[in-house]
């Protein structure tokens, strides 16, 4: 018999700001609901080993979503979308969020995001506590400066580009076959998804004087970045977790900047004890 | 409950040719199973209109994979695939769609494919004609020359070019939400893909002096082509068609180089005779 993996992927359709999108949506496991995020100009396939990890779905109900306009879920077909520039809204984001957990009737969800879904933890712990019990931002900051986004969307760089920045911001002792495996879904986007993402990354993220409005009592907060991360630095969310009372900050030695998929292994010795805090809660709530 | 397609998406191990690859494929509907086979390029995106029309899935099991290095069918894991250029082989090609079809327990499918996928249609009936109860080609023809393949990966080539490249492909009457889909889709695969796909329909795909060998008693042959198809022209598929014996050609007016997505509703006018003529063959074994 063919192995099949326990994972199931279905197209939903939720309404967002108004329009009505398909959006691809992976599932496995049972228990507490888990929306796992990913990063900029990437899709579903970053969570990949979690998603078929035995130890975090038999506690867990894993989803994995692709946003709109990236991987499976493309653009919606009932607006002319290719006569307006790609932008991620911090606003469309965090409601995305909240509109997928209620088509999926999920009970306040943990959300767990990297890089770019990391920066959102924070908006949603601030902006909308009572509808998770607890955020997991990966590689997390207060801002990222502004930055020229141009390079990140031009008709003389091919997709190679990204898979060569995915390559250079990978810690130095993963292994090759994730390090490979998460630059080549770097390349599946297409050219204007990465540059419209940092519109929220690098303009519309900004935590700062909010933090100390984060309520950790309602939503609980933890944050984890890997010491070789060019983007975010352990600095940089360690300045984070200081200005968000009760926030847990952890550093994850020997890992960079997309750790859920460059070393699975390791980045799992740092979230499982986070997941089990969680369920432990969950219990005695 | 959330509005959703009935599509379920999976991911299964096949063994092909020694290697193991993580194979998606996404699936809708009971009754005849049929192959779907993306383009060069392409991904199973192409085929959500089939998936989702009950008229089909009625009486149908369509069943619409990733050819490895394709949208979420990733690189194989075990291999040290970075060190060689990806280039498809007829071999490969053909024994991808077997192991799918025994691994899923298909009892001798229908095949469908489109350009790249459509050549390879009439190369399974030619190899294997036990194997499948009919093949529709779409786009196919004997062969298709042997031009330079480097424009297809260049760091200096976006992946815009692709996204143009299939915006023309479109006839002048497909409705714009569909041609600019299917652009879209073009532009999400990785950048050494469509070059290495190319390999097997410029140089590997080649039925001359073979095709009036095809026994379509064993395994039926229907062509389907556009009649604003810039890489296949009517007369190409013709020439085809009157070396093999039996097979059915039929001209699809107002369609291109995309058929199946650039203009659902006409491609199906043109499936559907095919496909009830197929179910209404008696079954052979």
């Amino acid at each position: 018999m063919a192995i099949i993996e326990p994972i199931e992927g279905k197209y939903i359709y939720i309404t967002i700001q108004g329009i009505e999108y398909r959006i691809y949506c992976e599932q496995s496991g049972s228990g507490i609901p888990l929306i796992c995020q990913h990063s900029a100009g990437s899709n579903v396939l970053e969570w990949r080993h979690m998603l078929i990890d035995p130890e975090i779905t038999s506690k867990y109900h894993v989803i994995a979503a692709d946003l709109p306009f990236h991987g499976r879920s493309i653009p919606p077909e009932g607006i002319s979308w290719w006569k307006q520039e790609y932008k991620l809204t911090k606003s469309f984001f965090m409601d995305f969020q909240v509109e997928l957990s209620r088509a999926l009737g999920l009970q306040r969800p943990v959300y767990i995001g990297t890089a770019n879904g990391g920066f959102l933890a924070l908006n949603l712990a601030l902006n909308h506590p009572d509808d998770f019990r607890a955020v997991i931002g990966v590689e997390a900051a207060e801002n990222a400066g502004p930055a020229t986004m141009d390079i990140f969307y031009h008709p003389q760089i091919s997709n190679d580009f990204k898979r060569g920045t995915a390559m250079g911001f990978s810690a130095p002792a993963n292994p090759e076959k994730y390090r490979r495996a998460i630059s080549w879904v770097a390349m599946l986007s297409a050219p204007p998804v990465t540059k419209g993402d940092m519109n929220y990354y690098f303009i519309e993220h900004d935590m700062t004087g909010k933090c100390p409005q984060i309520d950790t009592t309602k939503c609980a907060v933890y944050l984890l970045t890997g010491e070789y991360d060019p983007t975010s630095t352990v600095e940089d969310t360690k300045e984070l977790a200081k200005k968000i009372k009760g926030s847990k900050f952890y550093e994850m030695k020997g890992m960079s900047h997309s750790g859920m998929a460059e070393n699975p292994e390791l980045f799992k010795k740092y979230l499982m004890p986070i997941l089990n805090e969680i369920a432990n809660q969950t219990k005695t709530v | 409950m959330v509005k959703a397609d009935q599509i379920v998406c999976k991911y299964i191990h096949l063994n092909i040719q020694g290697i193991e690859y993580r194979v998606f494929y996404e699936e809708a509907g009971t009754g005849i199973p049929i192959i779907a086979q993306h383009s060069g390029g392409g991904d199973g995106l192409e085929w959500h209109f089939m998936l989702n029309n009950p008229e089909i899935t009625s009486r149908y099991r369509i069943i619409a994979p990733c050819l490895p290095y394709h949208g979420y069918s990733l690189p194989p894991e075990s291999e040290e695939w970075w060190k060689q250029e990806y280039r498809l082989k007829k071999s490969f090609f053909m024994e991808f769609e077997l192991a799918l079809s025994h691994a899923l327990g298909l009892d001798r499918p229908v095949y469908i494919g489109c350009y790249v996928g459509g050549n390879l249609g009439l190369d399974l009936a030619f190899d294997y004609p036990d194997e499948f109860r009919a093949v529709i080609g779409v786009g196919a023809a004997l062969s298709s020359g042997q031009p330079t393949l480097d424009t297809f990966y260049h760091p200096n080539v976006s992946n815009h070019y692709r996204m143009v490249n299939s915006f023309y492909f479109c006839a002048p009457l497909t409705p714009e939400k569909y041609r600019r889909e299917i652009a879209w889709c073009c532009m999400q695969c990785a950048a050494p893909t469509t070059k290495g796909d190319l390999y097997y329909y410029f140089y590997e795909h080649d039925l001359r002096g073979k095709a009036q060998f095809i026994d379509t008693s064993k395994c039926a042959v229907y062509l389907l082509t556009g009649d604003y198809d810039p890489t296949i022209s009517v007369e190409d598929t013709l020439i085809m068609a009157n070396q093999i014996e039996g097979s059915k050609f039929t001209e699809m007016k107002g369609l291109s180089h995309s058929s199946m997505a650039e203009n659902p509703p006409v491609f199906t006018k043109y499936l559907m005779p095919i496909l009830d003529e197929i179910a209404n063959q008696p079954t052979k074994k």
